[in-house]
C-alpha cells in the first residue's frame, strides 16, 4: 500500500519533471552573462531546481560563456569511429545489461560507444545513454590519479582525506581487445587511502562484470590487517563518511540494471565547463596521457578569501548552453538510501553534469554535480572530455562533499600502463601492509 | 632515571622528525612523491572501575590489590612511517639499475615505534610498588623504542615477494585467531580489551605470493607461502610481568618458580605455510592453508632440577611455561549473498598435537608416589615454610620426582560469521549499521577428561576450571558513522556459553588533526576464558594527534 502511494509521488512527480522541459521563455541567456541572485530568472529552465536555488539564494554566480572548440570532436579516437560503427549493433536485455542487437548474446568486448544514436522513444534510451557514459571513459584506457576527498561545511573548509583511484578497464578501447577476459569483466579498481595516517593503507578492489553478476568487492583496512570481503550491496551508503554515496562517483557509478530508468526529454540546459578552451595533454615516456601542473582547475569560494557564496561552490567555472537529456532513476532494491534521481546529460558526449537525489519519500535532498574539463594535445590529436570537478551538496544540511578532479595537483594519466596482476586477490596483497 | 634517558632520545628524535612534516596531507619527501612520511602520536590512559580480586580482598589471584578508579594504564605511544618507492630511483642510480632492466618493482617500508607506560613512575603507588619489587623487569618491559616493521616488497608481473620485518593474517575471523596464528600477540599491555591489530607483533619473514589467474573454474588463483627463519627469529607472545595490571591471574606461591621458555633459535623451530585461494564460481572466495607456528599462551609443566630422590625442597621444582610448535592446516571461505546483502564468512583449523593442559601430566610432579608426612608434622611445615604442600594436593614429599610433560591433542576450531551492512532509518538516515556475528567452536575427538584451562581457580591451588569437549564462543560487532564520519560509535561482545560475557561499547570523535576515543571494557561472568579478567572492568580515553 506505502509503495503503491510511493508510485503514485514518483509518477505525479515524473509528469512535473517533463512538464517542465518544456522551453521557457525567460530562458534567454547568451555568452557574457553574468547570472546571480539578482537575475537569476535568466537561468530559470536551464538549471535542476535546487541548482537555480543556489544561484537565486546566491551561493553562486553563472559566468555564461561559449565554447571556443568544436565540442563534437572530443572524443577518443575509437569512440569517434564508433559514432558511425556501432549505430544499430548492441541492445539491451531485460537486465538492462548490453547484448548484440542481432545475436542476443553477450559481446565479450565492446570498442567505442555502444549507443551512438539515441531514440527518444526508446523505452530503454535512458539506460543506453548511461551505458554510453560508461563507455566515454573506458574508450580513454586505464586511468589512475591522486585525489582528495575534502569535507566543506558553511564555515568552509573542514577535513581531507587523500585517496588514489586506479581503473583498469576491459573493454572500450583497442589495448583491451587482447586481454583474456573468460569471466568477462567490465573494469577492475582499485582505491588506495594515503592520508590521514588512521586510515592511510585501506584499499578497495573492485570487480565490475559486464553481465548482471553483483560487483565483487574486497577491502584492505590496516586496523584488521587483512584482505576482507565487502557486500557490494549497500552501493547507496556514505562514502568514507562524505556526503556522496559509493554510486554518486561521476554523477552514477553503480550497476545500470539496479535501476529502472526513464528518459524523461532532451531540452536546452546551462552545463558547468572548467574551461572554455581545451587544456593541455602531454604524452609521457611511457606513452600514457597526462594532464599537466598548468592545468586551470577548479577554484573553489572557500580557498578565496572574501569570496562570497557558499564556501563549498567553484568560482571560476563558466556555463555553456548545451542540449541536455533529463534521466530518471528509480532504484529496484527497496533498501537503497535514495529514492528517484534525476540525472542530466550533456547530449552531445553523455557526460552526466547533474544529479538531483531525492529521499526515499521522494523529498529533494542532494545535489551531485560535475563539471566538463576539454582535454587536448598539442598537435591537436588526441582530445577528449575530463573530469573538471565532483562536487555533492547536501541542501537539508548546508553541507557538501569535493572529490577533487583535474587540477595542478592532481593529474590524471589516461591509457595508463597499468599491470593487471594488481588488480587480482595476489596483487592485491602488494598494497597491504 | 637511566632509563628515563633512555627511552627520551627517541622521543626527541620521533618529536623533531614529526615536526618537520606538514599537518593535514601525506608529506612526500620528493617531487614525484616516491618517499612518503607519516606519523602519530597517542596517549592512553586506562582507569579501572572494580576492585581487583586479589588475595588481599581473599577474592581471586591477581596481583596487585587495585582498587576502582585506579590509573591501570598510561601508555605514551608515538610512531613513524616510511614508504619509499624506487621506481624512480631505478632510473637514476646504477646499483638499482638491473631491477629495471629486468622490470622489477622495489620498495621499501619502516616502522618506528616508541613505547612509554607512565603507571611505574608516576602511577598508583602499587604499581610503583610493583616496579621496586622487580626494577629491571619493569624497566624493561615499560618502554621501548623499536625499528617495528622493515621491509622491502619486490614484485614483477604474478610475482611478489616481501622480505623483513611484517606482520601476516590469514583466515577470515575478528577478534579470535584460528588461521590467523602465524604472528605472536602482545597481551602483556592492555589484555583481551586491545584491537587485536595493535597486539601483533612482526616477525622476521620472507613471504610470496604468486598470481595464477584463471585456473579452470577458479579466478584469482593465489599461492602463497611465508617463512621465519627459527635461526635468527623466534619471538613468541610476551609473558606480563606479574603485578603488571593485564597480567594472568596466579597465586603468590609459583612466581618465584615460574619461568618462561622460549623457543631455540634453531631451523628446526621456524615457523613457515602455505596457502592457496581463488575464487570459485566468480563469487565463492577459498582458501586452503598449512603453516606451522607457536601458540601465544605457554604450555605450563612442573620442571624438577637435579635427580633428588625425594622431593624435599620446593625450590628444586619449577614451573616452565614452554612455546612447542604446532603445526595447523584449515580452511576459510567468504562468499557474497546477493539476496540477503550479506557477506558469509567461514573457517576451520585443525590444530594437530597442540600441547593441551592435563595437571596429573603437566604437573606429574606433584601426582606420584610420595613419602606421606603425618598431619602434625605437615602442620609445622606449613608454619616454617608459609606453604602448605596439602593444598597443592600432597601428602607428603614427591618421592622420585619426575617432571612434568607436556600432551598433546588434535583441536579442531571452526567459525562461521556474517557481515551485513543494515540501514536503521529513524537512527541513521545517511549510514548504515555494520553487524558483524561470528560463532566459534571448538571440538576435541580425543578429548581427556582431566583437561583443564591453565589458571587455578581461587582459593585452590590445585584446581583448574575443565577444558570441555566442546567449547563454543558468539562475538558481535556493530557500528555506524555520525556527522560526516566524525562520530563513530561501536559495540562489540563476546560471550561464552559458559558463561563469560564481554562488553566493551566506544565512541571515537575525530576533528583533525586530533582523534579521540571513549572506551568501556567489561567481563562479567564465569572464571573461563577471557573471562579470566573478569576483575579488571576499566575505561579508556585515548587521545590521537595525526601528524598527517
Amino acid at each position: 500500500m506505502r509503495r503503491s502511494s510511493c508510485l503514485k509521488g514518483l509518477a505525479l512527480f515524473s509528469c512535473l519533471a517533463v512538464s517542465s522541459l518544456a522551453p521557457l521563455a525567460s530562458a534567454d541567456v547568451k555568452p557574457g552573462d553574468l547570472i546571480d541572485q539578482h537575475n537569476w530568472e535568466k537561468a530559470q529552465g536551464l538549471l535542476p531546481d535546487s541548482v537555480l536555488d543556489w544561484v537565486k539564494r546566491g551561493d553562486m554566480t553563472l559566468d555564461v560563456q561559449d565554447l571556443k572548440f568544436d565540442s563534437s570532436q572530443f572524443w577518443s579516437p575509437s569512440a569517434l569511429n564508433s559514432l558511425k560503427q556501432n549505430v544499430g549493433k548492441y541492445d539491451l536485455d531485460d537486465e538492462e545489461t548490453i547484448v548484440d542487437a542481432e545475436t542476443r548474446s553477450h559481446p565479450t568486448f565492446i570498442e567505442g560507444i555502444p549507443f551512438p544514436a539515441i531514440e527518444p522513444n526508446d523505452p530503454k534510451a535512458g539506460a543506453k545513454i548511461i551505458h554510453n557514459q560508461f563507455y566515454y571513459k573506458y574508450t580513454l584506457g586505464n586511468l589512475r590519479f591522486p585525489f582528495k576527498a575534502r569535507w566543506i561545511g558553511e564555515s568552509g573548509f573542514e577535513r581531507e582525506v587523500e585517496c588514489y583511484w586506479r581503473v583498469f578497464v576491459m573493454v572500450g578501447y583497442p589495448g583491451a581487445r587482447a586481454l583474456p577476459n573468460s569471466t568477462g569483466l567490465e573494469r577492475l579498481g582499485i582505491i588506495q587511502i594515503l592520508s590521514p595516517f588512521d586510515v592511510a593503507g585501506t584499499n578497495v578492489l573492485l570487480w565490475r562484470y559486464l553481465d548482471a553478476r553483483a560487483d565483487n568487492t574486497f577491502s584492505y583496512v590496516p586496523a584488521i590487517r587483512r584482505v576482507r570481503r565487502m557486500s557490494s550491496a549497500n552501493r547507496s551508503d556514505a562514502f568514507i563518511g562524505t556526503d556522496m554515496s559509493v554510486d554518486d562517483a561521476y554523477a552514477f557509478d553503480g550497476k545500470v540494471g539496479a535501476f529502472a530508468w526513464k528518459l524523461l526529454g532532451k531540452r536546452e540546459a546551462l552545463l558547468p565547463f572548467v574551461a572554455n578552451t581545451p587544456q593541455l595533454i602531454v604524452r609521457n615516456e611511457n606513452g600514457e596521457w597526462e594532464t599537466t601542473k598548468d592545468v586551470k582547475g577548479a577554484k573553489y569560494s572557500y580557498e578565496v578569501p572574501g569570496k562570497k557564496g557558499a564556501a563549498w561552490t567553484p568560482t571560476n567555472l563558466v556555463w555553456i548552453k548545451r542540449q541536455a537529456y533529463v534521466i530518471e532513476a528509480i532504484p529496484k532494491d527497496p533498501y537503497y538510501n535514495y529514492g528517484p534521481q534525476y540525472l542530466w546529460a550533456d547530449a552531445e558526449n553523455f557526460w552526466l553534469c547533474f544529479k538531483i537525489i531525492h529521499d526515499r519519500a521522494n523529498q529533494y535532498w542532494k545535489t551531485f554535480w560535475v563539471a566538463e574539463m576539454p582535454l587536448e594535445s598539442a598537435d591537436k590529436t588526441m582530445h577528449w572530455i575530463g573530469t573538471g570537478t565532483h562536487d555533492m551538496v547536501d541542501d537539508r544540511r548546508r553541507h557538501a562533499s569535493i572529490l577533487e578532479s583535474i587540477s595542478p595537483t592532481c593529474q590524471f594519466t589516461y591509457y595508463a600502463i597499468e599491470d593487471q596482476n594488481d588488480y587480482s586477490l595476489a596483487g592485491f596483497q602488494k598494497l597491504c601492509k | 632515571m637511566k632509563s628515563r634517558l633512555r627511552v627520551l632520545p627517541g622521543f626527541i628524535c620521533f618529536f623533531l622528525l614529526s615536526a618537520l612534516i606538514p599537518k593535514g596531507e601525506a608529506f612526500f619527501l620528493d617531487e614525484k612523491k616516491t618517499l612518503k612520511v607519516s606519523a602519530k602520536v597517542q596517549t592512553r590512559a586506562t582507569f579501572r572501575l572494580q576492585a581487583a580480586d586479589s588475595p588481599e580482598s581473599d577474592a581471586g589471584y591477581t596481583h596487585p590489590d587495585v582498587q576502582a578508579g585506579d590509573l591501570v594504564q598510561h601508555r605514551n605511544l608515538g610512531v613513524i612511517e616510511i614508504d619509499h618507492n624506487l621506481k624512480n630511483l631505478t632510473k637514476d642510480l646504477g646499483p638499482l639499475y638491473p631491477f629495471r632492466v629486468l622490470n622489477v618493482n622495489v620498495k621499501y617500508h619502516l616502522v618506528g615505534r616508541f613505547l612509554y607506560e607512565g603507571i611505574y613512575d608516576y602511577g598508583p603507588g602499587i604499581f610503583q610498588d610493583v616496579r621496586a619489587v622487580d626494577k629491571e623487569n619493569i624497566d624493561e618491559f615499560k618502554q621501548s623504542y623499536d625499528l617495528w616493521e622493515a621491509y622491502a616488497d619486490v614484485s614483477r608481473g604474478p610475482l611478489f615477494i616481501r622480505m623483513g620485518k611484517q606482520n601476516l593474517a590469514w583466515g577470515e575471523t575478528d577478534i579470535f585467531r584460528l588461521l590467523d596464528y602465524i604472528n605472536p600477540l602482545d597481551n602483556t599491555f592492555g589484555g583481551p580489551f586491545e584491537d587485536l591489530d595493535d597486539r601483533r607483533i612482526p616477525l622476521w619473514m620472507v613471504r610470496s605470493s604468486l598470481n595464477l589467474g584463471l585456473v579452470g573454474p577458479v579466478s584469482s588463483l593465489t599461492l602463497e607461502g611465508f617463512f621465519v627463519p627459527g635461526k635468527m627469529e623466534a619471538h613468541v607472545a610476551p609473558w606480563a610481568p606479574y603485578g603488571s595490571p593485564y597480567a594472568a591471574p596466579l597465586p603468590p606461591l609459583f612466581v618465584p618458580s615460574l619461568r618462561i621458555i622460549t623457543p631455540d633459535r634453531t631451523w628446526s623451530e621456524s615457523r613457515w605455510g602455505v596457502r592457496i585461494q581463488g575464487i570459485v564460481g566468480d563469487n565463492l572466495n577459498v582458501a586452503l592453508a598449512h603453516y606451522q607456528t607457536f601458540l601465544d599462551m605457554p604450555t605450563l609443566r612442573s620442571k624438577v632440577l637435579g635427580s633428588p630422590p625425594v622431593l624435599a625442597d620446593l625450590n628444586a621444582m619449577q614451573l616452565w611455561g614452554e612455546f612447542p610448535e604446532v603445526r595447523i592446516t584449515g580452511a576459510s571461505m567468504n562468499y557474497f549473498d546477493s539476496l540477503s546483502d550479506t557477506v558469509f564468512r567461514g573457517e576451520l583449523a585443525c590444530f594437530w598435537n597442540e600441547p593441551v593442559f592435563i595437571p596429573e601430566i603437566n604437573t606429574a610432579t606433584l601426582f606420584g608416589p610420595q613419602l606421606e608426612l603425618p598431619g602434625p608434622l605437615l602442620d609445622l611445615a606449613a608454619q616454617i615454610l608459609k606453604v602448605d604442600i596439602r593444598d597443592l594436593g600432597l601428602r607428603g614429599l614427591p618421592l622420585d620426582p619426575q617432571s612434568g610433560s607436556i600432551p598433546r591433542k588434535d583441536i579442531l576450531r571452526y567459525m562461521i560469521g556474517l557481515d551485513k551492512q543494515i540501514w536503521i532509518r529513524p537512527l541513521n538516515k545517511t549510514n548504515t549499521f555494520f553487524v558483524s556475528c561470528q560463532y566459534f567452536g571448538q571440538w576435541v575427538p580425543d578429548h581427556d577428561r582431566r583437561m583443564r584451562q591453565a589458571a587455578l581457580l581461587y582459593p585452590s591451588l590445585k584446581d583448574y576450571p575443565k577444558a570441555k569437549e566442546f567449547e563454543h564462543v558468539f562475538t558481535l560487532i556493530t557500528n555506524t558513522m555520525y556527522l560526516n564520519g566524525a562520530l563513530q560509535p561501536q559495540v562489540a561482545c563476546a560471550y561464552d556459553i559458559r558463561g563469560a560475557i564481554l562488553v566493551q561499547p566506544s565512541i571515537s570523535y575525530l576533528l583533525e588533526p586530533f582523534r579521540f576515543l571513549l572506551q568501556y571494557s567489561a567481563i562479567q561472568g564465569s572464571f573461563t576464558n577471557f573471562g579470566f579478567f573478569r576483575d579488571r572492568d576499566q575505561v579508556s580515553f585515548i587521545f590521537t594527534y595525526l601528524l598527517n
